[in-house]
């Protein structure tokens, strides 16, 4: 078989083993290893599996993963989410759509703590859910408002798939997590925007709720402090060239578990608990980022990437009008695609592509995360949404898609914006020390 | 009292200590990483250095991953694409989901017998830490018998079947967050 021809052969046995449901890292490391096996011999692509599953697992510089997972997880164990939307609540609860203000502004901290998406969502819907209701909120605007700020886990920094892009495109980690500051606070900013406007325009699906004292919410502020001291010792760490991101990500989860020590917030079953979930969510991470590696080495002696970015040069298109298409593709794959996997098996091909177009890798990276993070929240899978709806199962999926349409809307837009200014990606980490 | 599914399948209270262990072990290395990276930032402070800091982050690395492997096969918590189970019927979803296992299986022994090879070519190399001048087999062989625990789970996961359904709405369900276990596959699939 040609080289030419394996790379096709190799994607369609690719997506026929993961819709056979081989795990996703397993069916790119079986497909790289077979076609790697094909072309150079079976002897040399046994040395590929016997180093490059422990190169890669033990490499020092990938400990960012599961360090900042730690963070998440221990932030979400203490019981940090319940207390950011409590003083989400008395800041904004008496506007109307408080809550949903609340819910976003309290999902945009958890997000600065944890880098998951569908944890996010899953949390604030065991929060905020219950006093929406309550308070007679549309129930499908509650649990989109939820499901949408949930989609900001994965874009405000720490994030584990801007870290993984950085991984595979070999950019800087830190200068990345930077990149998606500004976007992340035009998220929440726009999200609340969202909110307000269909407050007005249907006051009684968002009605508003009392306004608290001072001496009440000065008192909920006091118990937010350690997710605010988290972020800027982890952000202004990598900021100002203190820490690398993995130290970083070490700091994080050590002061995280620590202030849940001394504040009570973590019993030690909890800490134990903490530590287990974050290895095993590690580890199905590190299972798909092995089977990359490996089918790294096939793509590369196909030469793969280089033929498409090759078909991709000699259409006769503008780079931006490139670029629309790919992303209208990491929005048609979004749809069936976990995150992960997507940025995974497709950023090895276009990353090549988009630097032949003279493309800033990082505004790129931030652009692939954002249309990512929609299909987090568009049908028919729509990952934050289900995750919603199996936790309220009385809810309609319909419900939560049509109060979801709003917030795609202005994404969209948000998209655009980024698209047309790139400095609003780039200025933070242009300035980085 | 044994419930019949351990008299059923009485390897499973072995695989359910299996289990354990990696979690305890894979979860000390997870901790000494972390431990080691903070010790080497607090130290910098002081103009000192945790020697083989960086050696050791990633032998401790090593060992979290493949024991956490382990674990994760014993809890299914891999991430696959569920899409095409979502419309079939149910036998043909258990026959796909017996695939799926099997050829997890397989690959992951073959995995296992590669990876014994590194460890055995480490050995020959007799390499050592730069600093501490520490043999670095032993931390290859202990990463390497967390790979091959993995292996076993994942053979045992293929022929131990079906323990549950994976379509509808389990794993929504584990993105809940109602249990330690729930908890994990929703910072999974992130």
């Amino acid at each position: 078989m040609s080289t030419e021809l394996l790379a096709p052969v190799g994607f369609a046995a690719l997506f026929a083993l993961m819709l056979l449901q081989v795990p996703i890292g397993l069916a790119m490391a079986i497909v790289g290893f077979t076609g790697y096996a094909i072309v150079v011999g079976f002897g040399p692509a046994m040395a590929v599996l016997a180093s490059a599953p422990i190169r890669t697992a033990s490499d020092p510089a990938l400990a960012l993963l599961p360090l900042f997972i730690l963070m998440g997880v221990v932030a979400f164990r203490s019981g940090i989410s319940g207390r950011l939307f409590d003083a989400g609540l008395k800041t904004l609860g008496h506007r109307r759509g408080g809550l949903a203000l609340s819910t976003i502004a309290a999902s945009a901290g958890f997000a600065a703590i944890c880098g998951s998406s569908a944890a996010g969502a899953a949390t604030m819907t065991k929060i905020a859910m219950k006093p929406m209701r309550s308070s007679g909120y549309d129930h499908g605007i509650a649990a989109a408002t939820i499901a949408v700020g949930g989609t900001l886990g994965i874009l405000i920094p720490p994030s584990v798939a801007l870290a993984v892009f950085g991984i595979l495109t070999e950019q800087d980690i830190g200068r990345l997590f930077m990149a998606g500051v500004v976007p992340g606070l035009l998220a929440v900013i726009m999200h609340m925007a969202v909110i307000s406007i269909v407050a007005r325009l249907a006051p009684h699906r968002l009605p508003h709720g009392r306004r608290f004292s001072w001496t009440e919410r000065s008192a909920a502020y006091a118990k937010v402090w350690p997710v605010i001291l988290i972020f800027l010792l982890v952000l202004g760490g990598m900021y100002f060239g203190y820490f690398t991101p993995t130290e970083a990500a070490a700091m994080g989860a050590i002061f995280t578990i620590l202030i849940g020590l001394l504040r009570r917030h973590l019993p030690l079953p909890q800490l134990g608990g903490a530590l287990v979930e974050t290895c095993r969510t590690s580890a199905a991470i590190f299972v798909i980022l092995i089977g990359a590696v490996v089918f790294g080495y096939f793509l590369a002696i196909t030469g793969a990437p280089h033929t498409i970015a090759g078909w991709i040069g000699e259409l006769d298109l503008p780079p931006l009008a490139i670029l629309g298409l790919i992303l209208v593709g990491y929005l048609i794959l979004g749809c069936f695609l976990d995150s992960l996997a997507m940025i995974v098996l497709t950023v090895p091909i276009i990353f090549p592509i988009v630097q032949n177009l003279g493309f800033d890798p990082i505004w790129f990276g931030i652009l692939v995360v954002i249309t990512i993070e929609l299909g987090l929240i568009t049908p028919p899978i729509g990952l934050n949404v289900f995750v919603i709806k199996s936790i309220e199962p009385d809810l309609s999926l319909g419900s939560i898609y049509k109060g979801v349409l709003p917030f795609i809307g202005m994404d969209i837009i948000r998209l655009a914006l980024l698209v047309a200014f790139p400095w609003l990606v780039l200025a933070l980490p242009n300035s980085m020390g | 009292m044994r419930d019949d599914s351990v008299r059923a399948r009485p390897w499973r209270p072995i695989l359910a200590w299996v289990e354990s262990v990696a979690n305890v072990v894979a979860a000390a290395s997870l901790a000494l990483v972390a431990l080691i990276t903070a010790a080497t930032v607090t130290l910098r402070a002081f103009g000192a250095n945790v020697p083989d800091a960086i050696d050791f982050s990633g032998f401790f690395m090593g060992v979290m991953i493949f024991w956490g492997i382990a674990a994760a096969f014993r809890n299914d918590n891999n991430v696959r694409v569920d899409l095409l189970l979502f419309i079939l019927p149910q036998r043909t979803e258990a026959a796909i989901r017996i695939f799926g296992n099997f050829v997890a299986a397989a690959f992951m022994i073959l995995l296992a017998i590669a990876g014994f090879q590194h460890v055995d070519l480490v050995l020959r190399s007799r390499e050592v830490t730069p600093e501490l001048r520490i043999d670095l087999w032993p931390f290859n062989a202990v990463a390497w018998i967390g790979l091959a625990l993995a292996a076993l789970m994942a053979s045992m996961s293929a022929i131990d079947w079906p323990r549950k359904p994976r379509s509808g709405n389990e794993p929504l369900d584990n993105a809940a967050g109602s249990s330690p276990a729930q908890n994990k596959r929703a910072l999974d699939v992130d």
